[in-house]
């Protein structure tokens, strides 16, 4: 039966790559640690190669009480980069919700309702992007994307899977 | 001090030039039936969740499309274990420097800190290989080539600013080889050394820049080697079976250290095809002995495995006559004689000739 999902956006670590630009977080909660969230990310991902089919981990960072989480990794069957290759979407939703959420495939929802927003800044190249800036690029197209985004929750309509990795609880 | 051997690669490429379609056909092949009865042994990933990804990779390109990108620095490391021995004789560690790391600034500290962490490990190496993308290559010539030395000279000093922060001395590996990735993609005459001079005549300004930026005495510049992981045209993999290069690098490395060792020695600077270079080695054989009078000391973890490299007949025997040499010494259980003699086979195999070529080091550059 499907499930409808509510996702804060605050929420949702989310980190893809455009045309031209390498990997970049386009969605980032507050950071649990004062480092940020490049190590964090890593680490739920690490080997995990994403297909078409998406492949879903729930687990919970070892940070303070536990931060559970329930992520997913997955190919876009439409965006490639300038080599012609599929590229990958990495999603972490963090809190309460993703706790009870129940084990449905809510990724490529998720990024449907964010298509707008990606697609404002995918091809962008990134020379363009960094001109006359300072900052880093994943900081100047974050703010592009979030300038584009009009939702602050999504509300995803998913199936119900039974695939699910457990990651268990990660250390820092 | 690592229990066994291992030979320590460092892989730079910008995003794109191939790198993660090497590393998977590299361990791909290499699990494959066929390869193991051929050449007598077959790669373990020490980290089965990696191997299981670096598979994944290469089936696809068995299905005739390439991985896609990949994020972040990856430690890589696989035990080579020949036929009829119970464990791996020797590892070979591969450092994947993400090419997005030239062209973006970390996005957080933690980034920041695995950028740190990654340099101390490329520090350790006993060689790095630079990529350059032979599909650019062909298309935009030596622009692409000066404009790829220059951004890589940009990032070495980027590295040996961060490591001069760190307090840290920029200790590059000796060796260094320009591998020219995708080179399934250039015409078929195409060999290391014609590409080699092609280099060192239109871009000897940027090479000698690179070259002075990682140390002065490294040999950038001087080693050139084709490698293709798969033969395809560019957008689809047509034969992810045909594969040029890969098994050479870890006995290229070992090659390198006993160049070192004959330089030093007094017995002439090494230069030329493949053939040639092994040729000069037979004349150290009896500098062999004392090794760690002569090599860096991050380079002791491997002199055992050279001295096992080298015998009195020099390294010309042909790669059946090595492979039959392997077995024996695999049935007498001496791990180590059976792993030189199957990296020795692989400098053996006619496709190294084609794909290996050391320049001659000349004082203007």
């Amino acid at each position: 039966m499907a499930e409808t999902l509510t996702l804060r956006l605050s929420d949702v670590l989310y980190r893809t790559r455009g045309h031209d630009w390498d990997y970049a977080f386009l969605l980032q909660p507050e950071p649990l640690l004062g480092e940020g969230w490049y190590a964090l990310h890593r680490r739920i991902f690490a080997s995990v190669e994403p297909t078409e089919t998406p492949v879903l981990l729930r687990g919970a960072l070892g940070i303070g009480l536990g931060q559970p989480f329930f992520a997913t990794a997955f190919t876009d069957a439409r965006r490639r980069d300038y080599q012609d290759r599929p590229i990958a979407h990495y999603i972490a939703w963090f809190g309460a919700a993703a706790e009870r959420a129940p084990g449905a495939s809510f990724g490529e929802g998720l990024v449907a309702a964010l298509g707008c927003a990606l697609d404002s800044v995918f091809d962008l190249a990134p020379e363009a992007v960094k001109r006359g800036e300072t900052k880093a690029l994943d900081t100047l197209l974050r703010a592009r994307f979030l300038a584009a985004l009009s939702l602050t929750e999504v509300k995803v309509t998913c199936e119900p899977v039974r695939a699910l990795r457990w990651l268990g609880t990660l250390a820092p | 001090m690592p229990s066994r051997p291992e030979v320590r690669v460092a892989l730079f490429g910008m995003k794109g030039a191939g790198k993660t379609t090497l590393l998977a056909s590299y361990f791909g092949n290499q699990q494959r039936n066929a390869f193991e009865e051929r050449h007598g042994y077959r790669l373990e990933a020490a980290d089965a969740a990696q191997g299981s990804v670096l598979l994944s990779r290469y089936y696809r390109l068995e299905g005739g499309d390439f991985p896609i990108g990949t994020d972040g620095f990856d430690t890589l490391r696989f035990g080579l274990k020949v036929h009829e021995l119970p464990t791996p004789s020797l590892d070979v560690v591969w450092y994947d420097y993400p090419g997005g790391w030239w062209e973006t600034a970390p996005s957080d500290e933690a980034e920041r800190d695995a950028r740190r962490k990654a340099l101390e490990l490329l520090l350790d190496c006993h060689a790095a290989i630079l990529l350059v993308d032979s599909e650019r290559y062909a298309r935009e010539g030596l622009t692409y080539a000066r404009s790829l030395l220059d951004q890589f000279r940009a990032e070495i000093r980027r590295i040996v600013n961060e490591l001069s922060a760190l307090g840290k001395a920029p200790d590059f590996p000796e060796q260094w080889l320009i591998a020219f990735s995708k080179a399934d993609l250039l015409p078929e005459r195409t060999t290391a050394l014609t590409l080699a001079e092609e280099l060192r005549a239109g871009a000897a300004d940027q090479l000698l820049g690179v070259q002075k930026a990682v140390g002065g005495t490294s040999s950038f510049g001087q080693e050139f080697l084709l490698l293709s992981a798969v033969r395809g045209d560019g957008r689809r993999v047509l034969d992810a079976h045909q594969s040029l290069g890969l098994t050479t690098i870890a006995p290229l490395v070992l090659l390198g250290a006993l160049s070192r060792v004959a330089e030093k020695t007094g017995r002439g600077r090494v230069w030329g095809t493949l053939a040639t270079v092994l040729d000069v080695m037979r004349n150290v054989t009896d500098a062999v002995d004392k090794l760690d009078d002569f090599l860096p000391l991050k380079y002791r973890v491997l002199t055992v495995l050279i001295k096992a490299l080298r015998t009195k007949e020099g390294l010309t025997v042909s790669a059946e006559k090595l492979r039959e040499r392997q077995k024996s010494a695999a049935k007498r259980g001496k791990a180590l004689d059976a792993a030189a003699y199957a990296l020795r086979a692989e400098l053996a195999s006619p496709d190294t000739e084609r794909a290996y070529f050391k320049t001659r080091f000349t004082d203007d550059g």
